[in-house]
Order: C-alpha cells, then sequence, then structure tokens
C-alpha cells in the first residue's frame, strides 16, 4: 500500500500572492479562498516535500499550526494527499490564452442620434466571431425599434445580448417579459432610470429595473467583489491580457468605434469605417496587451487574476497603467473603502 | 474544405466550426436531417457529386473530414411509385442498394485526411476489453451470466457492479427520462433476483484512487484525473454528476509506459481517436473499462485547457500529406 504523506493543490485551485494576504483562485468551482502570505510561501516553497517533512523545519508550536492549515486546505477540497510518485503525474494547468474570436465581445451605445446600418455591423461583428454584445439604450427606445434591431441578430452566430434599456412607464412588465422570451439571446435586461429597484423573474433571463439613471457609458468602471469571475477563461486571459479590453470592440452614440465606448480614441467611424478596418490600425490592440501584472496597484492585489480592469477611469489620467478609479479596494491593507 | 458530420446539438461542433473559420478553412456541415441525392458516380473518373438543400457537393473539393457522429443519408425512396404488392420487399430491396453507395462514399471520403472515421464509431465491449488485455492493461474481473447461481458464486468475495453491454440506456418518453447507471450489486439485490434471467454483464468494483479520461488523437494521449471517490454520489459512475461541488477534473500525466499500452490498444482495435476509461486502484494499477471512438473530448479540453478543439482543427488543415 501506498503512503499518502505527500500533497498537491488541484490544479485548478491557483495560488496568487498579494502584498499583504494570498488567495487560492478555484477555477473550477468559482470559489476564492484568502489565506495568510505565509502560507501561500510555505505551500510554493515546499511542493515536492512530505508534510511531516515541512513540520520537522518548525518548532512544536507552529508544527500544530502547519497541521491546521493542511486540515484546513484538506477540508476545503484546495490539496489531495498522495505519493511521492504520484507527484510527477499532476502537472500544473497550462495557463495560455487563445479563443478562435478576433473580437469576443461587444459594446454598442444607442442614443437619440445614433443611427447606423445595423444589420451590416451585426454581419461585420459575426464575421469577426464576436459571441457576446452588450447594447446600452441611454435614452427611452420605441419597443418597435427595438424589435428591428433584436431581429437582425436572429441567426446570427451572436449568442448573447446584455441590454440596458431606459425605463417607460407606459411600457408594462409583460411587454419586458415577453421580450425575453420572444429574443433568447438576450441573458441580462436592465431597465434604468426607473422608478424603483426590483427584479422581475423569468424562465428565460432575469430582468432588473433599477432606479440608477445611465445617460451615458460614464456608468461603467466600477471594480468590486460582484464582478470577480474565479473561471479558467478570465484567469487565463487575465495572464496575457487586458480584462476588460482585449478582443473587445465598441460604437458610440455617435458610431465612433472604440476600445471602449468611454474612452477618447476613435478608429473611424461607422459611417465608413468597416470595424474589421478599425481593427487593423496600428494602435487598436495596444491596450489589449496591458495584463494586471503592469497596472500600479493592482500588480500587488491577490484579486488580480480574477477581477476586471477599466483603462477609461483611472487614478491618474496621464498614466495608462495607473490603477482604475472606480476601485476601492486596497491591497496593502486588505480593506475595502 | 472540410467536411463535418455532426448530430443537430452537438456544443462541441460549434467550437469546432469557430476554429475552421478563423483558420479560414471552407467547410460543409452534414447533420443527421441533411439528406444527400446521388448526382452522379463515375467510378473511372473518380467524380463523385452529390447534393443536399445546401447545395452541391463535390466530393473532390472534400480534403478532409470530421467525424462528431453519425454517416451519409442518401435519399432512399426518389418519387418512384410502387406496385402495391411488392411495395414493402421493394422499398428493402432499395435500401440495399443505396447502401452500397453510402458505403462507398463514406469509403471514399475515409480516404481523406480525417478526424475519426465512418466505419469504427461502436466497437463491442466485450472486445475492447479483451483487445485491453491483449495490450497488457489489468481489467476488471468480467462475467456475462442468466443465471443467479453463477452471479452469486461470482459476488461472493467481492463487490461487484453491473452496467450496460451495448450503451448506457437513455430513453425520454412523455418527458420521464429512463437511464442506466454503472450501479454497485448489492447483497439483497443479490437474494432478489430471480434464478434465471437477461444476460447481463457484472464486473468486480473497482478501489480506485481516481478515474482517468483519456483523449487519444493523433497518436497522443490527452489524460485528465476525476476525483470521483470524494464524493458518494459519483464514487460508482461519476456521470451521477454534482452540480453544487463538481468532481475535481485535473491534466494528468500518463506514465510512458500506460500512453505505450494505450497506443497499442488503439491499434488492436483499428481506432484512430476515442475517449477511453480507466482508473488507478488503490496499489497504483491501471484499470482499462472502455472506450468511446466518438468521446466527448470536450470534458477533457475544457477543464485541463488543452485546446483539443484547435488541434483537431490544426491537425485537419494542415497542408501535407493526407493519407495515401
Amino acid at each position: 500500500m501506498n503512503d499518502y504523506t505527500y500533497f498537491r493543490l488541484f490544479a485548478n485551485c491557483i495560488l496568487v500572492k498579494g502584498a499583504l494576504r494570498s488567495s487560492i483562485c478555484d477555477i473550477q468551482r468559482g470559489l476564492i479562498t484568502l489565506i495568510p502570505n505565509d502560507l501561500h510561501d510555505l505551500l510554493t516553497q515546499n511542493k515536492n516535500k512530505s508534510i511531516e517533512g515541512i513540520k520537522e523545519q518548525y518548532n512544536l508550536a507552529n508544527q500544530e499550526i502547519i497541521e491546521g492549515y493542511f486540515n484546513f486546505l484538506l477540508e476545503k477540497e484546495l490539496i489531495f494527499l498522495c505519493s511521492k510518485q504520484d507527484l510527477k503525474l499532476f502537472p500544473d494547468l497550462n495557463l495560455a490564452y487563445d479563443n478562435p474570436a478576433q473580437i469576443t465581445n461587444a459594446i454598442l451605445d444607442f442614443g437619440i442620434e445614433t443611427h447606423y446600418d445595423y444589420l451590416a455591423t451585426f454581419l461585420q461583428l459575426e464575421n469577426l466571431g464576436c459571441k457576446n454584445l452588450q447594447m446600452r439604450f441611454f435614452s427611452a427606445v420605441k419597443m418597435d425599434k427595438l424589435f428591428t434591431i433584436l431581429d437582425c441578430l436572429e441567426n446570427t452566430r451572436i449568442l448573447s445580448i446584455e441590454l440596458y434599456i431606459k425605463y417607460y412607464q407606459n411600457i408594462t412588465e409583460e411587454t419586458y417579459l415577453d421580450l425575453v422570451k420572444k429574443y433568447f439571446r438576450i441573458t441580462k435586461l436592465t431597465i434604468h432610470s426607473s422608478v424603483q429597484n426590483k427584479n422581475l423573474l423569468s424562465d428565460f433571463c432575469n430582468i432588473f429595473f433599477t432606479t440608477e439613471v445611465i445617460l451615458d457609458s460614464n456608468h461603467c468602471g466600477f471594480i468590486s467583489p460582484n464582478n470577480f469571475t474565479a473561471n479558467l477563461p478570465t484567469f487565463t486571459e487575465a495572464q496575457h491580457h487586458n480584462t476588460c479590453l482585449n478582443r473587445k470592440i465598441s460604437i458610440d452614440t455617435n458610431g465612433e468605434i472604440k476600445n471602449c465606448p468611454s474612452l477618447p480614441q476613435s478608429f473611424g467611424n461607422i459611417a465608413n469605417t468597416s470595424l474589421h478596418e478599425a481593427l487593423l490600425h496600428k494602435n487598436f490592440k495596444d491596450l489589449w496587451l496591458i495584463n494586471k501584472d503592469q497596472i500600479k496597484v493592482c500588480q500587488d492585489c491577490e484579486f488580480r487574476y480574477i477581477c476586471t480592469d477599466c483603462r477609461a477611469f483611472i487614478t491618474n489620467p496621464t498614466d495608462k497603467f495607473s490603477k482604475p478609479s472606480k476601485c476601492g479596494y486596497n491591497p496593502y491593507t486588505a480593506e475595502w473603502e | 474544405m472540410v467536411l463535418v458530420i455532426t448530430s443537430q446539438q452537438d456544443f462541441t461542433t460549434t467550437i469546432l466550426i469557430d476554429w475552421l473559420l478563423h483558420s479560414l478553412t471552407s467547410y460543409y456541415v452534414l447533420a443527421e436531417n441533411d439528406i444527400l441525392s446521388i448526382l452522379k458516380i463515375d467510378i473511372e473518373k473518380a467524380e463523385y457529386i452529390v447534393e443536399t438543400n445546401k447545395g452541391i457537393l463535390n466530393l473532390h473539393e472534400i480534403e478532409a473530414i470530421l467525424i462528431r457522429k453519425g454517416e451519409l443519408i442518401i435519399e432512399t425512396d426518389g418519387n418512384t411509385e410502387l406496385d402495391s404488392l411488392f411495395s414493402y420487399s421493394l422499398r428493402n430491396y432499395f435500401k440495399q442498394e443505396v447502401n452500397v453507395i453510402k458505403i462507398f462514399l463514406q469509403f471514399i471520403l475515409n480516404k481523406k485526411k480525417s478526424f475519426n472515421s465512418f466505419f469504427t464509431q461502436g466497437i463491442n465491449k466485450l472486445i475492447a476489453l479483451s483487445f485491453a488485455k491483449d495490450a497488457g492493461f489489468s481489467t476488471p474481473k468480467t462475467i456475462i451470466t442468466t443465471q443467479k447461481d453463477i452471479l452469486h458464486n461470482f459476488g461472493r468475495d467481492q463487490e461487484i457492479i453491473t452496467k450496460a453491454i451495448y450503451e448506457a440506456l437513455f430513453i425520454t418518453e412523455k418527458a420521464v427520462n429512463l437511464k442506466n447507471y454503472t450501479s454497485v450489486v448489492k447483497k439483497k439485490d443479490l437474494d432478489r433476483i430471480e434464478n434465471s434471467f437477461f444476460p447481463s454483464l457484472f464486473q468486480q468494483k473497482i478501489d480506485k484512487k481516481y478515474e482517468l479520461r483519456v483523449f487519444y488523437f493523433d497518436n497522443t494521449c490527452h489524460a485528465m484525473a476525476i476525483f470521483s471517490q470524494h464524493d458518494q454520489q459519483t464514487a460508482v459512475d461519476f456521470r451521477f454528476y454534482n452540480h453544487t461541488k463538481p468532481n475535481r477534473t485535473v491534466p494528468y500525466k500518463l506514465p510512458k509506459q500506460v500512453q505505450n499500452k494505450i497506443k497499442k490498444f488503439m491499434n488492436f482495435c483499428h481506432l484512430s481517436t476515442g475517449s477511453i476509461d480507466m482508473a488507478v486502484d488503490k496499489d497504483d494499477n491501471y484499470i482499462f473499462f472502455e472506450v468511446n471512438p466518438v468521446g466527448q473530448f470536450g470534458m477533457v479540453s475544457e477543464p485541463c485547457n488543452y485546446m483539443l478543439e484547435k488541434e483537431i482543427v490544426n491537425f485537419l488543415t494542415l497542408k501535407s500529406d493526407a493519407k495515401k
């Protein structure tokens, strides 16, 4: 029989060291476990040692703490025990990122004046491989105009639509329920500028009424634990790319093609530039490569590979590597504002 | 052009097609509702032209085939008026005539560079077990019997399980599902059973350390360990998925000698690709259970970040030597 005195972290439970504490990102089950940096170091420095062997390096009082650590990790199913020969059978997860799509997601903003060839634009997005779309209507939109736009998306390879529309008192809840029933690509519907906060449940997608007034793209860019995504696509993408802007394309209310509607630089107007042409602009992909390891403060944060980013609202507008200004977390004190 | 043969709602196929689009490779999809009409087969000139509602397809233009599941389906009836006296027999006869054409076209397509094959989509599980033994694997002790006393003897000194001999059953009637999972045969089952029963397979229950799912493709093993033993619900059959706390699934590096056994086994079975179910027991033996030639490799690719879909498309679109 074997002696299971060695351990391995499950390959999808990955240690991320922060300034004050560390996290174990469980990107299979989507859970985050916070641990002291001491434990992080202990686990990384003693990867191939037996638990007994690790304990022997410490005095009696600390041995008990270490015993406690390992029991905690076992109970949480973050590590498993194995024999010495087993260690080489369990490699680390490959953290490479790739995706068959040139563009994975897009933001389209609509104001009163917004008007362009939606069908042609959706086809361009489809050709770029885009699967996820966010559409934000800042002013009230007529239902029949909305239908016309959504109809253009039927039979495309665009799979999910996150929709923001403005509250309008004459539109009944039934209408919204019918909308998400008819267009099953809608995965999230938010009604902003509403008279009350309310969630409307539907079999198709959840509908959120919020009193928040969303008049323009400035509402975006908030960093909060609610937006943490501990999964494999995000974690691997975050190793190499910007977690908000990588493979994103946007069209603002004036038809300007941008990385994000809140950023100043335009790469042409959709009226006379194709998305493909904009993508070929030599600077279009610049921000895609700014990952959290390059961003000040974020680089010391234990949440850096599960967090979204924002390059539009940053603490120092002259430094493209500065921290998102709408993030209230301080990794040096481990406190949220 | 790559010809894709698939069942209609196969999620993996959509990922494969995303990669085909990415590599700017043209493709033609045949699902189970795409019926081929034969326009022309000229054996001497090697011309094979068929038509579906998606348009004309000249098999000459196909450079590679990607089979997820399925076969060519050829129009049998046409508009032929049949004499009522012979209509039943004639229809059967026509089916046989058309079947020869189908197999011939599949034979022609199978010569191209291919992922999976038209001819090895099902494999006899019992033959597979026997090949696995020949390749040097440990296999669970297995019997098939109709007799209670023989079963009793088999179950005397060991825990046993029973599972499908063909494939796991999955029927839906009036929104009710009927499935058979691998299940433990308990003492009370042994007592309760009739003296004689339908031919059934019984197998020694393996004391698993963890299970392995190995996707074999292009002479390479891509393995994943499944820690199904930490959870009572999944210990015997991990397809009793625990969705709130899924089994741990991690990349696994098979020892060289186990990889060689798998290669040997796949050659015995004439399989170029397949998903192999195995386990490592408490004494570190690698125990072979079964192979599924049209396995769901997505369930290995995704958690292990192997990007197998991309590799498969790369393999098919590589301009080098087509299979002789």
